[in-house]
């Protein structure tokens, strides 16, 4: 469960998850407030992935209606309604790219996103210290390895998307996002299962 | 091909977890996975890191317009099309237990479902999980809406939509056995007002949401059904 609201509380101030519940639940009230609180975030997964405000902006509206049409689905015990919801953007977003790329990524293309990532001084003041971990991690790997997770990762491009963008072997691919993902992991403040 | 090793999966792992592993190679790891619960544990850890890396992308504002665009699109289609509609939906589980509040709302006109019997007949495997739901009632109509989470912490969701008065409302849940626990107390402005929080509810013990007036005097009621009738629940499956 998200934070518990305030008693007396405006909806607007209610947990992200009883938000969801009005949603789904067809209170109109809490529909806006669940759009309005989440609209940055949807549109700004969409457009990272995309590239392209007209499209990201259609991405970002399916994404609040398959969370309307699916709140039910939404089980607090595998992660935050955030995490969730921003699956559901992503999903979309990986899928349209996928179908209209029209050429791969140029890696130099991706610098801003991972400046924006590893570098946000606003958004580090409201991070959680988990956050603030990955984004330093990220800031640490070599280059190379930050572009092939943030591709694999943000743009859903797979290992050998990745080699012809950047003009390597597969193989030499899948050990960047493999060492990538091996230091982000060790990075989080969490219990972590031993692989390698 | 033969299922692949512990190691083989290692280094399929975090393609796997990224969602980019390709499909032959997917299906290769699922298979070693169905049989391996310290690879599940890994695959599912790198999962979170995933997340946490798409969770990094800066927010956007998206164009001005693009809310309202939305909350439109969250609206009922129009009349005509709900007679179809609805006998639809009703086949679906998922879709009938998330969009109800909105179909039957608009079939009333107070965005509030008016017939959860005939609507919310899904049931789950997870009773801990699901959202209770009762209409809040006077003697006469239906005015608004309550919602229960019965987990841990559990919490009250409650909305009025109709009527026309302007007061503050108390809310307290009532058990099974009488006994009422004072859970909050918010405004209500010409019929229209909501609260949430933290409530003590149990789903075996839960009878009934209360609202009164400053006078004590009932405003509405949600009467919850026993757990031997599941037609009250909103159920939240796993994804």
């Amino acid at each position: 469960m998200g934070s518990m609201p305030v008693r007396g509380a405006r909806v607007g101030r209610m947990s992200d998850d009883m938000l969801l519940a009005g949603l789904g639940a067809g209170d109109a009230q809490a529909a806006v407030a669940f759009v309005r609180r989440f609209q940055p975030m949807v549109f700004g997964v969409a457009l990272a992935v995309v590239s392209d405000r007209g499209l990201a902006e259609d991405i970002a509206q399916q994404a609040f209606e398959r969370a309307w049409r699916h709140a039910g689905l939404y089980d607090p015990r595998r992660g935050s309604v955030r995490t969730w919801l921003t699956r559901i953007v992503h999903n979309l977003a990986v899928d349209a790219a996928r179908v209209r790329r029209p050429a791969p990524i140029d890696p130099e293309d991706l610098l801003p996103l991972i400046a924006a990532m590893t570098d946000s001084p606003e958004r580090r003041a409201l991070a959680s210290e988990t956050s603030t971990q990955l984004r330093t991690a990220l800031a640490t790997l070599p280059a190379e390895q930050a572009r092939a997770v943030v591709m694999a990762a943000v743009h859903g491009l797979t290992a050998r998307e990745i080699a012809d963008a950047e003009h390597v072997p597969v193989g030499t691919a899948k050990s960047r996002i493999r060492a990538a993902m091996t230091k982000l992991h060790a990075a989080l403040p969490v219990p972590r299962a031993d692989y390698g | 091909m033969a299922e692949l090793t512990c190691q083989q999966c290692r280094e399929a792992a975090a393609e796997l977890a990224l969602d980019v592993l390709p499909g032959h190679e997917r299906a290769d790891a699922l298979t070693h996975l169905e049989g391996c619960p310290a690879c599940q544990d890994m695959v599912s850890a790198l999962t979170v890191t995933a997340d946490r890396l798409v969770d990094l992308v800066p927010a956007a504002q998206p164009p001005a317009g693009f809310e309202q665009r939305v909350i439109r699109a969250l609206r009922p289609p129009a009349p005509h099309a709900r007679r179809w509609w609805i006998p639809a939906a009703a086949g679906l589980v998922a879709l009938a237990g998330a969009a109800g509040g909105w179909i039957l709302g608009y079939s009333n006109g107070n965005g509030a479902p008016a017939d959860v019997d005939t609507q919310a007949t899904q049931t789950t495997q997870a009773d801990e999980r699901t959202v209770i739901y009762a209409p809040l009632t006077t003697a006469q109509q239906q005015i608004g809406n309550a919602y229960v989470y019965p987990g841990t912490p559990s919490w009250i969701y409650l909305s009025l939509d109709g009527g026309t008065a302007s007061n503050t409302v108390h809310c307290e849940v009532v058990r099974r056995d009488g006994s009422a626990v004072p859970v909050g107390t918010f405004p209500v402005t010409h019929g229209h007002g909501s609260w949430g929080g933290p409530a003590p509810v149990d789903r075996n013990t839960l009878a009934t949401a209360r609202l009164t007036d400053g006078r004590g005097a009932t405003v509405a009621t949600a009467h919850f059904r026993s757990r031997s009738h599941p037609d009250h629940r909103h159920p939240q499956h796993p994804r």
